[in-house]
């Protein structure tokens, strides 16, 4: 364990991915403490969500070689240094905390925090590492040992002889066998070591055919292990434990069909409404599938949960977050706004005004009309606003892949692909037309006096 | 009686109450956001408190 890169995901301490439980058994600490960190760091700029999604990618799960950005990527992700996954999950941390840093109450405090008891509390009084290049400490093992026998010095009786003739054969059993040899029986981690059975040896035995139990003090010590002091050597094969595969039930399976049937219905419906012109937002796309999720797993508490549910749940939350907070950060932001304003014809921009992301108001009420013209505007996600004088002829040329049309309060169209000319009725029977030829890649055109 | 997947129940709850919050402000635009910060702490340490009580271990 001297390298982060041995950490494993635990495939037993489980409560979403093993990731947590994998951490803090190489740390050596309770998975619960881990798992609060993660929860504080999420709420320290979503830092803690992608360095959970990150681990849970990168990471294989114990007793599996590959990690789950393999499973997906396949070959591909193993051409990519470790160096290179590093410096993007620093990225997606620093985006995250630029994203949702100004979000989220605490800010970096909890990440400041863990990072002090990390280092602190632990990291400081960790033991000595071993590096990898020093091999381990080499433990004595005594090629042959010494023993103490008492030998007795009287005349010798049955008892004596036996013990004189077990004696002999333990000297003879530590000659021929070697200690390390019956250590390398150790290959099971956490086994006991099995030690060869003795050989019967040469046992000097006074022979005496008249004596019973002399013969049968000799047939006994003839055996080679004549109580069953060690047990039969067997070959230990070092298992692999297996990843737990946890077996999906009927009900759960079921669950988790209907709960996909019934999103997929959803997203549709949410779809078509958006097509008829009912201005679905984005958020609304997310929320209504992440209710569904949520509905099943609460169903599925009581039926059992069906692998797949959660990670997509989770998914789906972190799209929801994503762009509850971009379309927050457009509508109030001020650094995604950009405001124009022309009096004059001459003002006016040959090729327009464009902005990439967030609000874009021109203001023309103030802008003296002397013949047509036209005026053009574009923005690439985001709300395109332009307030046209009071008593202006007004035509609109609009195109959008994904969005709608305001004209003066009135929501001209709405949904995909919207390509088309709307003029409304003019305050004045004659005069100058002021041109819009306005345009977005996804977002809202608004027309207004 | 089969025992209940807290991890399901609770992830459930919380799933759905953050979806119904922001569909509510997606399609009708306005929240009394001071009746979230109280409602919001209030639940989430409710669920907690449900949550240990049931994964207590029963035996």
């Amino acid at each position: 364990m001297s390298s982060i890169w041995t950490i494993r995901r635990s495939a037993t301490d489980t409560k979403l991915t093993g990731l947590c439980g994998g951490v803090a058994r190489y740390l050596g600490v309770d998975p619960t403490l881990i798992r609060v960190g993660v929860a504080l760091l999420a709420l320290s700029g979503g830092v803690g969500l992608v360095l959970y999604l990150a681990g849970w990618l990168l990471i294989p799960v114990e007793g599996k070689t590959g990690s789950t950005i393999d499973d997906l990527l396949g070959s591909q992700a193993r051409r990519w240094s470790k160096e290179i996954w590093v410096a993007i999950v620093v990225v997606a941390c620093i985006i995250s905390f630029a994203i949702f840093g100004a979000l989220t109450p605490f800010g970096v405090g909890p990440a400041i925090i863990l990072a002090g008891i990390w280092y602190f509390g632990f990291y400081k009084n960790r033991r000595p590492p071993q590096t990898d290049a020093s091999p381990p400490p080499a433990v004595e093992v005594p090629q042959t040992r010494e023993y103490d026998f008492i030998t007795h010095s009287g005349p010798p009786t049955p008892f004596t002889e036996a013990a004189e003739a077990w004696r002999k054969r333990i000297e003879d059993h530590a000659g021929q066998t070697s200690w390390q040899q019956a250590a390398s029986n150790d290959g099971a981690p956490d086994g006991p070591a099995v030690w060869p059975t003795p050989s019967s040896g040469n046992v000097e035995f006074p022979s005496s055919p008249d004596d019973p139990e002399l013969e049968q003090r000799r047939a006994f010590l003839a055996e080679a292990d004549p109580v069953g002091l060690y047990p039969p050597a067997v070959e230990v094969v070092q298992a692999r434990t297996p990843a737990p595969q946890r077996a999906d039930s009927r009900p759960a399976r079921v669950l988790r069909l209907v709960s996909l049937i019934v999103l997929g219905l959803t997203l549709a419906a949410l779809g078509l409404a958006d097509y008829l012109g009912a201005a679905v937002p984005v958020v609304a796309y997310f929320g209504a599938g992440l209710l569904v999720i949520g509905l099943a797993l609460m169903i599925a508490a009581l039926l059992g949960r069906a692998r797949g549910l959660l990670p997509l749940g989770i998914l789906l939350l972190i799209g929801l977050l994503t762009t509850s907070a971009i379309s927050t950060a457009v509508r109030y932001g001020d650094w995604a706004q950009t405001q124009h304003s022309y009096t004059n014809v001459a003002q006016l921009p040959p090729n327009g005004d464009s902005r990439e992301f967030g609000r874009l108001t021109t203001d023309l009420s103030e802008l003296s009309l002397t013949g047509d013209i036209t005026y053009r505007a574009h923005v690439d996600m985001g709300t395109l606003t332009i307030v046209v004088p009071p008593e202006a002829r007004v035509r609109v040329n609009y195109t959008i892949d994904s969005g709608a049309v305001e004209v003066f309060d009135t929501v001209v169209a709405a949904g995909n692909e919207l390509r088309d000319a709307y003029q409304p009725e003019a305050p004045t029977a004659s005069g100058p037309t002021l041109t819009l030829d306005l345009s977005a890649e996804m977002g809202k055109v608004v027309v207004r006096r | 009686m089969r025992r209940v997947d807290v991890l399901a129940l609770v992830l459930g709850v919380v799933f759905s109450a953050v979806a119904m919050l922001s569909l509510w402000l997606s399609l009708f635009g306005s929240i009394n956001w001071e009746a979230v910060r109280i409602a919001a702490p209030l639940g989430l340490v409710s669920l907690g408190i449900v949550g240990l009580a049931l994964s207590r271990n029963r035996n």
